[in-house]
């Protein structure tokens, strides 16, 4: 398999198929991205556009450096802040953070929204890239601009964090479940009684 | 790591243990102690319930189509990068008289090695239009040596110059088809002008070297006994022979002879009928003749103007197809105007070369006899009163000016030592007196 940096010099030197193939690895993985921290979908499909668009415009440039894939999500970064930052002006719909507006698919991930809103704007966000986009803490801290050691001590914070608001949150989901049961064995009952 | 002694670096080293990010040793050795240490384990566990939970935010997949937007931008950097590859060559375009003729150079003289080889080893493809190629390959290589070398090879392949009139260093230097590489030169010219630059060229390039040009220069000196005379018939043989003063000194001291300096410019072919008749306008002082090809010269500097107009039309294609950064379009623009410059300068050489063989260059002086002439009627008696009259106030004039002169440069000493020996002297004439009475 071709290396993400040997596709992007192809790209720099006028391959457009090593770029079709760079689209492919990541357009899904960065919608991802930009889908878990912002409110609309559709905004979020634009934001990944104009992310690869950025990577067009800043092929000239580009130098195999880092990796391929920190250059992808430092743009993305910078899209998302100043997305943020766009929203906060406007402050129109507002922004949603991590999932506020995101109507819920299932109730796991509900809790799991809830308890990254919690946290600490940083530490969500080194949480997030760990986990969700699978960077490692080298990569994360050049993308934060932070030491390495200070990424792995936010991370762990952050892991414990959560840990402790997940089980805050399933000690309430475990009673609302409980309500929900009773409530329908009331109505199942209820039912056979009539 | 001891059991008992859990600080934060260290759990956070288990994470970084469960992560995948610790080196080899430290993950052996964090490894062996999650093996006994329960804290460490609880932890483990929670880490990857963490990890677990978190992961059941899963979203559902959807691709996103490229848009219109961007793969504008992309058919937008295919047409960059073509560019910039392009820009690789712009060194060489810049300076076509430096490169590229050499690579030419080299380029055709292994075209004419394989083409003598080709003809010599293989006499089947020598008969036919291959053989004739080869004899045009092996012309253009006897003309394209040094001038002394092109000469010789001219007067063996051309016969001898029908002028009966000049002397025998003339006929070495006079080819008879010279009014052909008039013709040609002309026709180069005309060509180069107007008609596209390659077909043009390459026809030119191949009809000059069949026929060697020679810039003809000629000195003369004639002493004519009837220099006003001559001096006219100078003119009319000039304008007869359809030529041109291009510098003319004429002197004409009072108790010396005159004497007519110029530079004339006559059509190559008319400067032996011109000469024969120069020579009649009096006695030949000196006389001497000059021929330097220029076939070589005139090749390289066609092939460099060729060249130079290729690049300028390849950039200006370049310019007009392809867009880009304004820098890049200015550099373009720029190297646009270099080589229109080398353009016009190699097209004003041309021009001055062409000149130079279309018309022999003439240096010729024409001089007035030396007549010694005697003095014998002596003046008038009153031209010697008028002359002893000037003279005489000429004298005077001289005299009182000379005077002054000698009064206003020593008069300032001569009062100054006056005044001071004005005194002594004085005192010494009247002691003297009183002695004396």
């Amino acid at each position: 398999m071709i290396s993400d940096e040997t596709l992007m010099l192809e790209f720099q030197g006028g391959s457009r198929d090593a770029f079709e193939q760079l689209y492919a690895r990541y357009q899904r993985r960065l919608c991802g991205f930009f889908r878990r921290r912002l409110a609309n979908p559709a905004r979020s499909e634009d934001l990944t556009q104009e992310t690869f668009l950025a990577v067009i415009h800043g092929a000239a440039t580009y130098q195999p450096r880092a990796l391929f894939r920190t250059y992808l999500y430092a743009i993305a970064m910078n899209s998302l802040l100043a997305e943020r930052r766009k929203q906060s002006r406007d402050s129109t719909g507002g922004e949603a953070a991590v999932d506020a507006a995101v109507r819920p698919a299932h109730d796991e991930s509900l809790w799991i929204r809830q308890a990254l809103q919690r946290l600490e704007p940083v530490e969500r966000e080194v949480l997030m890239l760990r986990e969700y986009e699978q960077l490692t803490y080298a990569e994360i801290a050049e993308l934060l601009s932070l030491p390495v050691n200070t990424v792995r001590s936010r991370l762990f914070r952050a892991r414990m964090a959560l840990k402790q608001l997940l089980q805050g949150s399933s000690d309430r989901k475990g009673v609302a479940v409980g309500v929900t049961t009773i409530r329908m064995n009331q109505n199942f009952k209820g039912a056979c009684d009539a | 790591m001891r059991k008992d002694d859990h600080y934060v670096g260290q759990v956070e080293e288990v994470m970084a243990y469960l992560d995948g990010e610790l080196s080899l040793d430290r993950a052996q050795v964090v490894a062996t102690h999650l093996q006994d240490c329960e804290k460490c384990q609880s932890i483990a566990d929670d880490l990857r319930n963490v990890c677990e939970e978190m992961h059941a935010w899963q979203l559902e997949p959807a691709d996103v189509a490229m848009s219109s937007e961007l793969a504008a931008a992309l058919e937008q950097q295919e047409i960059a990068a073509q560019d910039q590859r392009e820009r690789r060559w712009l060194p060489w375009l810049k300076r076509p008289q430096g490169r590229l003729p050499w690579t030419l150079v080299y380029g055709s003289a292994v075209l004419a090695v394989v083409v003598l080889f080709a003809a010599l080893w293989t006499p089947h493809l020598a008969k036919g239009p291959v053989q004739s190629a080869a004899r045009t390959a092996e012309s253009n290589m006897q003309f394209s040596r040094a001038p002394e070398q092109g000469r010789i090879a001219s007067e063996a392949v051309l016969p001898p110059a029908p002028v009966a009139s000049a002397g025998a260093d003339r006929d070495r230097l006079a080819p008879p088809t010279h009014s052909i590489s008039v013709e040609v030169s002309r026709a180069l010219a005309f060509d180069s002008a107007n008609a596209a630059p390659s077909a043009a060229q390459g026809q030119s390039v191949a009809a000059v070297t069949r026929t060697p040009m020679i810039v003809h220069t000629a000195q003369l000196t004639v002493v004519a006994s009837d220099f006003d005379s001559a001096r006219a018939s100078m003119d009319d043989i000039l304008k007869r022979h359809g030529g041109y003063v291009s510098e003319m000194t004429t002197t004409a001291p009072e108790q010396g002879e005159r004497e007519l300096t110029a530079r004339l410019h006559i059509p190559a072919p008319q400067l032996d009928a011109a000469l024969t008749e120069f020579k009649k306008l009096g006695r030949v002082e000196h006389e001497s003749q000059n021929g330097e090809e220029v076939t070589s010269q005139f090749v390289d500097l066609e092939a460099r103007l060729g060249n130079a107009r290729n690049s300028e039309q390849r950039l200006t294609e370049l310019l007009r197809n392809r867009t880009g950064k304004l820098d890049d379009v200015l550099q373009v623009e720029e190297k646009i105007s270099e080589t229109r410059g080398d353009i016009e300068r190699m097209e004003a050489q041309r021009k001055s070369l062409l000149t130079s063989v279309d018309f022999a260059t003439l240096s010729i002086t024409l001089k007035q006899e030396r007549k010694a002439q005697l003095q014998v009627s002596p003046p008038s008696i009153g031209t010697r009163f008028h002359n002893a009259a000037v003279d005489g106030f000429t004298a005077l004039a001289d005299g009182v000016i000379g005077f002054l002169e000698v009064l206003l440069s020593i008069g300032p000493s001569l009062l100054l030592w006056g005044a001071v020996l004005f005194f002594p002297a004085r005192w010494a004439w009247r002691r003297r007196h009183r002695v004396a009475s």
